[in-house]
């Protein structure tokens, strides 16, 4: 049993797999912030039913949820270089990551649009027609009174998502990505070790996925009396 | 893309429908399996076990935040280090066995805790013994919360198994993947495989929105 595994590895490791949580981190952080934009702008073309776009964001959104996310990565990591080079961009020497974000936030916009369309189209209509009663704009009813409420409803499901995709940026490595999990198979070409090395990754995991779930509920209970407040 | 092109992306298709059986093997499998431990797991939660309890939730909390890629180097580490020339689409089906037991006793646990609990009190004050409580009142109120999630779950399933690929299992990926190993246009066998996946998800997606129609008939006549 010790010959394969062997317990003092996993802390020997343990650093030098620490160390490449930043690229991970870098993923969640970008492929959110680009999720969310896509997201938004989905939901609104769903909502507002705006002809053709409306049509191909039903495809795309079904696409982005019919497919596995790993053949959704290897279709953006050979299929984006091709199509830059029609417009004239050498994408070829290209950082791994880039196509790592790519495919992540466009996966997560699609995920993140039914999310958004459930929770605006959720929020009562008598909640916009008091806005515009006492003279909001459209835009100051979604911005002032629509969008808070939702995204209080959204919250959940968001979070829900992001811890989602923080596991699915494991699979980068199959790229060539070296996040942590490409390191532990560094690490396991140049010393033959590679279960500790996984088992550290594990516990880098664990560790990630209960500061976010720490980070949400605060950020929910935050959300939740801040809107409780404005009510009374 | 040339004609060429597409008579192989129709090849690679082929191939890979030729492999849904062993997708559809590594996904209903730990499927069944999931829902066995699961409801066992999430009725030790909701009845609060001692000890029990507390471990489960524990464990299911932990599982839950390993990626399925870790799950499935581990175990693949472990039990080929273990057992002499284990088939891997047993380690595919173990691994996602595990997987399918975090999420579905989660989904069981979720729909249980949708029946308020005045159903008990009602089923108690009635003179109905737990189980009895259980078989009339609450169970028939869960099934029909549970079900369009249970689907989720599966096509979940159908998806995550997708990465056996990297322990050589031939599934829908592996199979069109295969087909172009000669001529190296992986793209195009990738775009064949994501096609063949989203048929096969967007048919279950449409039994099980039939399920739920049946199941929500029930509901409405409860109401």
């Amino acid at each position: 049993m010790s010959t394969y595994f062997n317990i003092k590895l996993v802390f020997e490791y343990f650093p030098q797999i620490f160390a490449k949580l930043p690229v991970t981190l870098t993923i969640v952080a970008f492929a959110t912030i680009a999720g969310v934009i896509l997201g938004t702008l989905i939901a609104l073309v769903r909502i507002n039913k705006i002809p053709v776009l409306q049509q191909l964001a039903v495809v795309y959104v079904s696409f982005m949820r019919g497919t596995p996310i790993i053949v959704q990565l290897f279709i953006v990591f050979f299929g984006l270089p091709v199509l830059l080079k029609k417009v004239g961009i050498n994408a070829n020497d290209w950082n791994t990551i880039i196509f790592v974000i790519v495919t992540y936030g466009l996966n997560l916009g699609a995920f993140m649009s039914e999310i958004f369309r459930g929770a605006i189209t959720g929020v009562d209509a008598g909640q916009r027609e008091a806005a515009y009663s006492v003279g909001m704009t459209n835009w100051q009813a979604f911005q002032r009174i629509i969008a808070p409420q939702a995204l209080l409803t959204a919250m959940p499901s968001i979070s829900v998502n992001i811890v989602g995709l923080l596991q699915n940026t494991s699979l980068g490595f199959t790229i060539g990505l070296v996040d942590v999990i490409g390191e532990v198979r560094a690490i396991g070409v140049s010393t033959y070790h590679v279960l500790e090395g996984y088992v550290a990754a594990a516990i880098i995991f664990i560790a990630l996925s209960i500061i976010l779930n720490k980070f949400f509920s605060f950020t929910e209970n935050k959300l939740q009396t801040r809107i409780a407040r404005v009510n009374r | 893309m040339t004609s060429s092109d597409l008579s192989f992306l129709i090849v690679a298709a082929r191939a890979g429908i030729a492999c849904i059986p062993t997708t559809l093997l590594l996904s209903i499998v730990p499927f069944v399996i999931g829902t066995i431990l699961g409801a066992v797991i999430a009725m030790v939660r909701i009845f609060r076990v001692k000890y029990l309890a507390q471990l489960f939730k524990t464990v299911i909390d932990t599982l839950k935040a390993v990626p399925l890629i870790l799950i499935l180097y581990i175990l693949f580490f472990t039990m080929t280090a273990s057992i002499k020339n284990i088939n891997m689409t047993i380690v595919a089906i173990s691994t996602l066995s595990v997987f399918a037991t975090v999420i579905i006793s989660e989904t069981i646990r979720g729909a249980f805790m949708s029946i308020d609990s005045s159903q008990y009190e009602a089923g108690y004050s009635v003179g109905l013994t737990t189980v009895q409580t259980l078989r009339r009142i609450v169970i028939p109120q869960a099934v029909p919360v549970a079900v369009p999630v249970l689907c989720n779950n599966l096509i979940g399933l159908i998806k995550a198994s997708s990465i056996m690929y990297l322990i050589t299992v031939k599934d829908i990926l592996n199979g069109t993947l295969i087909t172009a190993s000669s001529n190296y246009l992986y793209l195009d066998a990738y775009i064949a495989a994501a096609l063949v996946y989203w048929g096969l998800i967007l048919m279950i997606e449409l039994l099980s929105r039939i399920l739920e129609k049946r199941m929500g008939r029930f509901r409405i006549s409860a109401a």
